[in-house]
């Protein structure tokens, strides 16, 4: 019997997703529960395991975005039934561990399998006789008709060949060379919650340079100290705690507005800004002001791992109520970081110098300086207050041994 | 001069029966009552009781005796007042009307031409509501007419009238009270339009909408209303669904490059079934999306008035339509 396997839906508001890779090759017999894909929808990269165990064959190929419960793929009890199934052509090289077939039968012949099976381009038939006559293959051009937006139409072909048409005439020396780079997943979706960011909030940034000369004692006197932990502390373990402590005391703050209420939060759900190849990963540790410096460094740690390996779960990157951004391993000062939607506030830190600076006693010292940087939501928050966050930050950073207690 | 549909059928009927002393009316009520829509009326004092005359209730030889009467000389055109009737004759229409100029050679004509008012009209239930037009194109060897207003119903019953072959000429009931400004000098010219020619009601450049009968006037009002969204939409009426002028189709697909067909009979195997086919599959090249197919719903008509014009596609489900067909 042939099963079909449909794209999943992970989490509530997931429409379609983007298949990312698949782990196992075309007509690989798979076990129930063996991981054979991964796709991506907006918040995330998942791992699927399949629910069925048979003979696969592959329906969306990498890089195809498929709307949730639409077939990506089938599988099939018996090797036989997959031959027949896809037409006779059975699939490529077994899997050497693959068990010897029955003793009733000689192993089939495989045939010379055709692979790389032409992926169906769906054009209406007007622009399949368009690209006839142009001599274009439509597999070229790029899809934006028909209700879901992905059949070709006379339009598409007509902005592609007036693309062509207009590109050679720049004339150039060096010949360009230009790729497409599918605008899916994770890049899509951060792409629109960045430009609603900035869409829907008055989002205001300010900047404070401070002496960290202490902390970064401090925190060479806890990394050295890592094995009596159990974990390196770093700088940025102690800056979340350090905004744990000060955004707890400012609800207007540690807050979420949805455009008609502001949602003040006890505690702070705090999202950490993770910079990964995939793109930018948002995880957030719950109630991250009542943990620990150890716990608070544990978790961190976790999730950028996880959020580098495309591991996060699904939620696990939603809840925030406040977050911060480290650029410090970078030759960056400060920057101008854009609110992460419903919350009103994003702390930035930048990279840390070595610089003169007078002492209250009136005397030259190289000190550690770094920028912080808070963007808020001027809708809700008010430079008033936004004082007050700098100076008890700045305090926090200066005495930091208060972090901790 | 302002013209009704009913007025120009009858106009034809009189001035066809004029001029040709073998043409006869007959049917149910069509005599001293004048036919129940009173088409006919005033007839039966100018021609006599011989060429217009009363019928018992019986279809099925109403039309076999029109059959006997064409064969041998006459030119009858007989009415079945209600479309649904045609059932009831349905073996002498499907079998003998349709078959038998075929069967029997060229020395035997077929002049006979067969009328029915069709469709909805404000609660005639659905024993009483039918557009049979789709049932009788499975029937090679019947012209199949509809006209959709006064002007071509005149011209067209007039060309049916003198055609040779059997005519199933139908009259959506909604359309008779309707009015249209036609010059005198035209309207009493004599005119007739060709069996088998559609008409373009109106130009355009994006869609081709096929509409037939009471649907044309409802296509063109959904026309209008796109055009003001710059839609140009160009409705053709086949006015001959048998033969079909594929012709006048076809160029205007071939510009416009999308086809959608409206008609007041249910979507299930009903005329834009056999359109949108044979256009996929001669037009397949033309096509920049699928054909649309615009009808009135899968059910007995309800006689329940506001029910009943929910089932009939209107101006609304027509732009609707129209504009789904624009992405």
């Amino acid at each position: 019997m042939r099963i079909d396997i449909a794209m999943p839906k992970a989490g509530l508001t997931m429409v379609e997703g983007t298949i990312s890779e698949w782990k196992v090759p075309e007509g690989t017999e798979i076990q129930k529960g063996q991981p054979i894909m991964e796709y991506e929808n907006e918040k995330n990269t998942i791992e699927y395991e399949s629910l069925h165990g048979g003979f696969l064959h592959i329906l969306a190929p990498v890089g195809e975005t498929v709307e949730v419960g639409q077939p990506i793929a089938w599988v099939a009890e018996t090797q036989e039934e997959y031959a027949a199934l896809t037409g006779g052509a059975s699939g490529p090289e077994l899997p050497a561990a693959a068990p010897a077939p029955s003793a009733a039968g000689t192993p089939a012949a495989a045939p010379e399998a055709p692979q790389a099976a032409r992926r169906h381009v769906r054009a209406t038939g007007l622009a399949r006789k368009m690209a006839r006559q142009a001599g274009i293959d439509l597999a070229d051009v790029k899809a934006s008709s028909g209700p879901d937006g992905r059949r070709i139409a006379a339009k598409d072909v007509r902005a592609y060949l007036e693309a062509r048409k207009a590109a050679p005439t720049a004339v150039s020396t060096v010949e360009d060379e230009v790729t497409e780079i599918p605008w899916t997943g994770v890049r899509k979706a951060i792409a629109k919650n960045m430009y609603n960011s900035l869409q829907q909030s008055a989002q205001c940034t300010a900047m404070c340079e401070v002496d960290v000369t202490e902390l970064l004692e401090l925190r060479r006197k806890l990394a050295a100290s890592e094995v009596r932990l159990g974990c390196r502390i770093t700088v940025n373990d102690l800056l979340c705690m350090a905004t744990c402590k000060v955004v707890k005391n400012h609800p207007i703050i540690n807050a979420t507005f949805d455009g008609s209420t502001l949602y003040a939060h006890k505690h702070v759900n705090l999202s950490l800004a993770v910079a990964t190849e995939a793109g930018l990963m948002v995880p957030v540790i719950r109630n991250a002001d009542t943990l620990s410096l150890v716990e608070l460094s544990r978790r961190a740690k976790d999730l950028g791992v996880r959020a580098k390996e495309k591991r996060l779960q699904n939620g696990e990157q939603s809840g925030g109520t406040f977050t911060i951004s480290n650029v410090g391993m970078f030759p960056i000062d400060m920057s101008t970081p854009i609110l992460n939607l419903p919350e009103v506030g994003i702390f930035g830190f930048g990279r840390s110098v070595k610089k003169p600076v007078y002492l209250p006693d009136g005397t030259l010292a190289p000190r550690d300086r770094m920028c912080m940087y808070l963007t808020f939501d001027h809708r809700v928050v008010d430079g008033l207050e936004v004082g007050k966050v700098f100076e008890e930050m700045q305090y926090l950073l200066e005495h930091p041994e208060l972090i901790t207690v | 001069m302002k013209v009704t549909y009913a007025q120009a059928i009858g106009d034809a009927l009189k001035e066809e029966m004029r001029r040709d002393p073998k043409i006869l009316i007959y049917g149910e009520d069509v005599a001293q009552f004048g036919n129940i829509f009173g088409i006919t009326r005033g007839m039966l004092e100018e021609f006599g009781p011989k060429r217009v005359r009363n019928t018992p209730i019986v279809e099925t030889a109403i039309v076999s005796s029109a059959v006997g009467a064409a064969m041998t000389g006459l030119r009858p055109c007989v009415e079945l007042m209600y479309a649904d009737f045609t059932m009831v004759a349905f073996t002498e229409i499907f079998h003998v009307v349709s078959k038998w100029r075929y069967m029997h050679g060229p020395e035997y004509k077929l002049p006979l031409v067969i009328r029915c008012a069709s469709g909805s009209s404000n609660g005639a239930g659905a024993e009483h509501s039918n557009v049979v037009e789709s049932l009788f194109m499975h029937a090679p060897g019947l012209t199949i007419i509809t006209p959709s207003c006064a002007y071509d119903a005149k011209g067209l019953l007039k060309s049916a009238i003198r055609s040779d072959n059997p005519v199933l000429f139908c009259e959506p009931k909604q359309m008779y009270q309707m009015k249209q400004e036609i010059p005198d000098d035209v309207y009493g010219s004599d005119y007739t339009i060709p069996i088998g020619k559609a008409d373009v009601k109106r130009p355009g450049r994006d869609v081709t909408l096929i509409a037939i009968g009471l649907m044309v006037p409802r296509a063109l009002e959904a026309a209008e209303r796109l055009a003001g969204e710059g839609i140009e939409v160009e409705v053709i009426d086949p006015r001959t669904l048998a033969p079909l002028d594929t012709e006048t189709l076809y160029q205007s697909i071939q510009k416009t490059h999308r086809a959608a067909i409206v008609e007041e009979s249910n979507k299930t195997a009903g005329i834009g079934s056999e359109l949108a086919a044979r256009i996929q599959e001669e037009q397949y090249d033309e096509l920049d999306g699928p054909i649309t197919r615009i009808a009135a719903l899968d059910v007995p008509m309800p006689y329940n008035i506001p029910m009943e014009k929910y089932s009939i596609p209107d101006a609304d489900r027509i732009c609707a339509s129209i504009r789904s067909m624009m992405v």
